[in-house]
């Protein structure tokens, strides 16, 4: 046995209960960055659920807007606040020829059913062209190009017309379909004019609603265009015809006298 | 023994032979409430106390989400110790209990965050903490036993 005395036997007893305290320390520590990484850990996930219901929200918010104009919001590109700028737009309408009659011969929940079959149809191929979707406004469509993003004025001309012409021969087809599927006595045709100039684009409202829309005269001359072309066809405008003249045949289709335009204006015709 | 100390009726009287390893102030709103104001405690290891006299408990969750006991007199009900489950292993005195054996001098103080505004800054002060600071009061602690007195 080995001899020791009273003084090294206390030191080992005090190192010792060092080492055991220093041990309850350490596994104190350990404890406490395992909460403390839990705690990261959930706010991480937090974060990332939070991320998601605003980006479901954003989903479903986008429905409601240009799609061209929600990715260009969300990506930070355009500010949202009470501002516009000039642009050199083309500007695209249509509606559906006798609209009003067809529909007071409608039950409400066939021609609810009807007319968002139709608009999602449209809608589709507005996107497929990347055109920006400024409204529906009833059963009528009003698309432009040319912003947010422009291709270039003969570019977004072209595009629009293209879309156009789709809509037209997708309309041949859906028209007749909608004629046995709600009952009604003619096959439903669209009205499409088109108009290509400087316009004022952006937001207007208030800060608390603002509509991302365009303005002006060009815009005017588009809507009263597609009023006068006759049903199946596309009305354009001489500024429209001058940038796509060699990419789509076009017939000239005389002088128009239109609402609210002074001069008499040169239009040419798609029947597509 | 190096330190003594008492309860306000002297049922409960204690001793402990080392310098604490730690003085500070702790303002968390579970101190203020307790003690009025803010902590104003020792910590050392919970071996190197002994008392005499009996003590009773009471336990509450602390801010950690973990248990803290408070260890009092029965009689007169003063609060002697309390003892963390998040530094298992280590006591809080406060330090009015301590006889005149130590000039208190905090050099750490905790959950700045809900100091009273009124209270000044102790200029000892070394180490502010909005929150409990555990992890770098747990460092220096284990940094401090390398050192301590014997």
């Amino acid at each position: 046995m080995v001899d020791i005395s009273e003084d090294e036997l206390k030191i080992l007893k005090l190192q010792l209960s060092r080492l055991k305290l220093e041990t309850r320390l350490r596994k104190d520590l350990g404890s406490e960055l395992d909460r403390q990484k839990t705690i990261a850990v959930n706010a991480e996930n937090l974060a990332k659920q939070r991320g998601d219901e605003i980006e479901e929200i954003s989903r479903k918010l986008a429905k409601y807007l240009p799609e061209q104009l929600y990715k260009s919001i969300f990506s930070g590109e355009t500010d949202v606040g009470v501002k516009s700028k000039r642009k050199f737009l083309t500007i695209f309408f249509s509606d559906i020829v006798s609209f009003t009659q067809i529909s007071e011969n409608m039950k409400a929940d066939l021609l609810t059913e009807m007319l968002n079959l139709y608009l999602t149809e449209m809608t589709e191929l507005v996107l497929e062209h990347e055109g920006t979707l400024d409204k529906y406004i009833g059963d009528s469509i009003m698309v432009f190009f040319g912003d947010p993003r422009t291709s270039g004025k003969n570019l977004d001309a072209l595009k629009c017309l293209e879309m156009a012409i789709s809509m037209q021969k997708r309309m041949a087809v859906l028209g007749v379909d909608f004629v046995k599927k709600y009952d009604i006595s003619d096959p439903l045709k669209i009205r499409i004019g088109i108009n290509s100039g400087f316009c004022t684009v952006g937001n207007f409202g208030n800060e608390k609603r603002l509509d991302y829309t365009v303005m002006g005269r060009s815009v005017n001359l588009a809507s009263r265009l597609e009023t006068a072309a006759k049903p199946s066809s596309i009305l354009i405008s001489e500024s429209t015809y001058e940038l796509v003249k060699g990419d789509i045949d076009l017939d000239d289709a005389g002088f128009f006298e239109l609402k609210g335009i002074h001069n008499k204006v040169k239009t040419y015709e798609v029947m597509p | 023994m190096k330190y003594t100390g008492n309860c306000l009726c002297g049922n409960v009287t204690f001793q402990f032979p080392y310098d604490p390893m730690m003085q500070f102030q702790c303002h968390c709103t579970v101190c203020q409430k307790v003690f009025g104001t803010s902590l104003n405690a020792i910590a050392l290891p919970e071996d190197e106390l002994s008392h005499e006299g009996e003590l009773d408990v009471f336990s509450i969750s602390g801010g950690s989400g973990k248990k803290l006991h408070y260890y009092f007199c029965p009689q007169c009900s003063i609060i002697v110790y309390n003892k963390p489950d998040v530094l298992d292993g280590m006591i809080y005195l406060p330090a009015g209990l301590l006889a005149d054996q130590i000039e208190f001098s905090p050099t750490v103080e905790l959950w700045t965050k809900s100091k009273a505004k009124w209270l000044p800054q102790a200029g000892s002060i070394k180490a502010s903490f909005e929150d409990n600071g555990t992890v770098e009061r747990l460092v220096e602690l284990l940094e401090n036993l390398d050192q301590r007195e014997t």
